[in-house]
C-alpha cells in the first residue's frame, strides 16, 4: 500500500515536470507586454477675499515590450524596448500663466533569463539584463533637457501560465547598477548608482504569450 | 532513527492526503468572515489616536471551488494633538463584490485567490497649524469617491466543517478611478478673524498592476 502511494506521488511529480517543460523548451518563443498609466486632473479656486483659480494635470504612461526565445531548455534570450511619457500642464488665472511639459524616455536592451518550474503552471525565474535609454523634453517651455543612461542588473520573478500559451509575469529588480547623465542647457549632472533590494515587497505585472 | 523519522513523515503526508475529501466546500454553503478594530487610548498621549473599524465579508459557494463574495468595511480614525489646532479625522466606507477561487493542495490545506471590484467613500477633515507667521492654521474638508479593482490571495486551512482559517499573503492592485472635492480655509494671525476660502476638485486614475506582500489571518465561519 505504502509503495503504491509513493509510486503515485513519484508519477505525479514526473507529470508536473513533464507538463512544465513544453513551455520552456528550446525553440519556444514568447512576447511580453507591460503597461502602466496613472494621472490626475486638478482644479482649485480661491473664492474669498479675491477670485483666483489654477488648473493642473499630470499623466504618466509607460509601455514595455519584450521578446524572447528559448535557446536551451529553461534558458531564454531576447530583447526589450520601452517608452515612458510624463506629461504635465499648469494654468493659473492671475498673470495667465500656462505651461505644458512632456518628458519622453525611449530605451531598449538585451536579456538572458533562466527558469525553474515550481509546479505545472508556475515557474521562478532570474533575468540578467543590460540596457540603455535616451530622454528628451518637449512642450511650451524649452528647457533643452536630455538624459542618457546605461544600466545592468538582475531581476527575479514568477511566471504563471493561465493556459498553455498565455502567462502572467510578476517581477522585481533585485540589484542594478547604472550610469546616468542629465543635461539642462549647459548644465550637466552625471551620477553612478547601485541599487539593491534586500526585501522584495512588490512585483510589477505583465502579460505574455508563447508561440 | 533517521529512517523512523522518514517513515513518520511519509505516514503524515499520506494521512493528510487521505482526508482531502472532507476539506472541500459544498455548493450553496454560505460563510462570514470579519474583523473588528477598536483603538481607544485610556490615557491621553500627546497625540491621542483613536481608531474604530469593522469589516465583514459574506460569501456563497456557487461550486466547490468558486464563491461569490460581498465585502463591506467602515473605519473611523481620529487624531487630535493636545493644546494645538492639529486635528485629522478620516471616515472610510467601502463596499466590494467579487469572486473567490479555491484550490485544495493536500489534506485540509488549500490556496485561494480573490478578484474584487468596489466603491469607497472617504471624508477627511484636517486642521494644520502653520508656522510662517501670517497664516495661523489651515483647515481642509475633503471628500473622495473611488472605484477600485483589486485582488488578494493566500492559504486556507479547514479546521472543521464550521471553521476555516485564512492566511492572506498577497495583495494585487490593478486599477482605480477616483474623484475628490472639498474646500480649504486659511485663517490669518492678523486682522479680525480674516480668512481665505477656496475649493478644489480632482479626478485621478491609476492602472499600474502590481502584487505586494500583505500578511493577515482571518477566521471564516461556514453556515451548514
Amino acid at each position: 500500500m505504502l509503495s503504491k502511494k509513493l509510486f503515485l506521488l513519484t508519477m505525479m511529480m514526473f507529470m508536473v515536470s513533464f507538463l512544465s517543460k513544453a513551455q520552456y523548451e528550446t525553440g519556444t518563443k514568447y512576447w511580453q507586454l507591460e503597461g502602466a498609466f496613472s494621472g490626475n486632473v486638478s482644479a482649485s479656486k480661491i473664492v474669498t477675499p479675491y477670485s483666483y483659480h489654477e488648473e493642473s494635470s499630470s499623466n504618466r504612461s509607460s509601455l514595455s515590450f519584450k521578446r524572447g526565445v528559448f535557446t536551451e531548455n529553461y534558458l531564454a534570450k531576447g530583447w526589450f524596448a520601452n517608452y515612458n511619457l510624463d506629461a504635465s500642464t499648469y494654468h493659473i488665472s492671475s498673470g495667465q500663466t500656462k505651461s505644458k511639459t512632456y518628458y519622453h524616455t525611449v530605451g531598449g536592451g538585451y536579456f538572458v533569463a533562466k527558469f525553474k518550474p515550481l509546479t505545472k503552471s508556475l515557474a521562478l525565474f532570474g533575468e540578467v539584463y543590460a540596457s540603455g535609454s535616451y530622454g528628451f523634453q518637449t512642450g511650451s517651455q524649452d528647457l533643452s533637457y536630455h538624459s542618457f543612461s546605461l544600466e545592468s542588473g538582475l531581476n527575479v520573478g514568477l511566471r504563471y501560465f493561465v493556459n498553455k500559451k498565455w502567462f502572467i509575469n510578476g517581477q522585481t529588480s533585485l540589484i542594478n547598477v547604472g550610469a546616468y547623465q542629465k543635461r539642462y542647457g549647459n548644465s550637466i549632472a552625471t551620477e553612478l548608482q547601485l541599487n539593491s533590494v534586500m526585501n522584495v515587497n512588490s512585483l510589477s505585472i505583465s502579460i505574455g504569450k508563447t508561440f | 532513527m533517521k529512517s523512523n523519522i522518514k517513515i513518520l513523515s511519509i505516514l503524515a503526508i499520506i494521512f493528510f492526503a487521505n482526508i482531502t475529501a472532507k476539506a472541500q466546500f459544498s455548493t450553496g454553503n454560505t460563510f462570514v468572515q470579519g474583523s473588528l478594530n477598536i483603538n481607544h487610548p485610556l490615557k491621553q498621549d500627546l497625540i491621542p489616536q483613536k481608531r474604530y473599524g469593522i469589516g465583514v465579508d459574506w460569501g456563497k459557494y456557487t461550486s466547490p471551488n468558486v464563491a461569490n463574495i460581498y465585502s463591506m468595511n467602515v473605519s473611523l480614525d481620529l487624531i487630535k494633538v493636545t493644546n494645538s489646532p492639529y486635528e485629522n479625522n478620516i471616515l472610510n466606507i467601502s463596499f466590494a463584490k467579487g469572486k473567490e477561487y479555491y484550490k485544495s493542495i493536500f489534506g485540509k490545506f488549500g490556496v485561494y485567490g480573490r478578484i474584487m471590484g468596489g466603491v469607497s467613500y472617504t471624508k477627511n477633515y484636517t486642521s494644520t497649524p502653520q508656522s510662517n507667521g501670517i497664516i495661523r492654521f489651515t483647515e481642509n474638508v475633503g471628500n473622495s469617491v473611488n472605484l477600485n479593482l483589486y485582488g488578494s490571495g493566500g492559504f486556507m486551512y479547514h479546521v472543521n466543517d464550521r471553521f476555516s482559517v485564512t492566511a492572506n499573503l498577497l495583495n494585487a492592485n490593478i486599477a482605480s478611478l477616483g474623484y475628490s472635492w472639498g474646500n480649504t480655509h486659511q485663517y490669518y494671525t492678523i486682522g479680525n478673524g480674516d480668512s481665505v476660502e477656496g475649493n478644489f476638485n480632482q479626478f485621478n486614475y491609476n492602472f499600474r498592476p502590481n502584487v505586494s506582500l500583505s500578511y493577515g489571518l482571518g477566521i471564516r465561519y461556514i453556515f451548514k
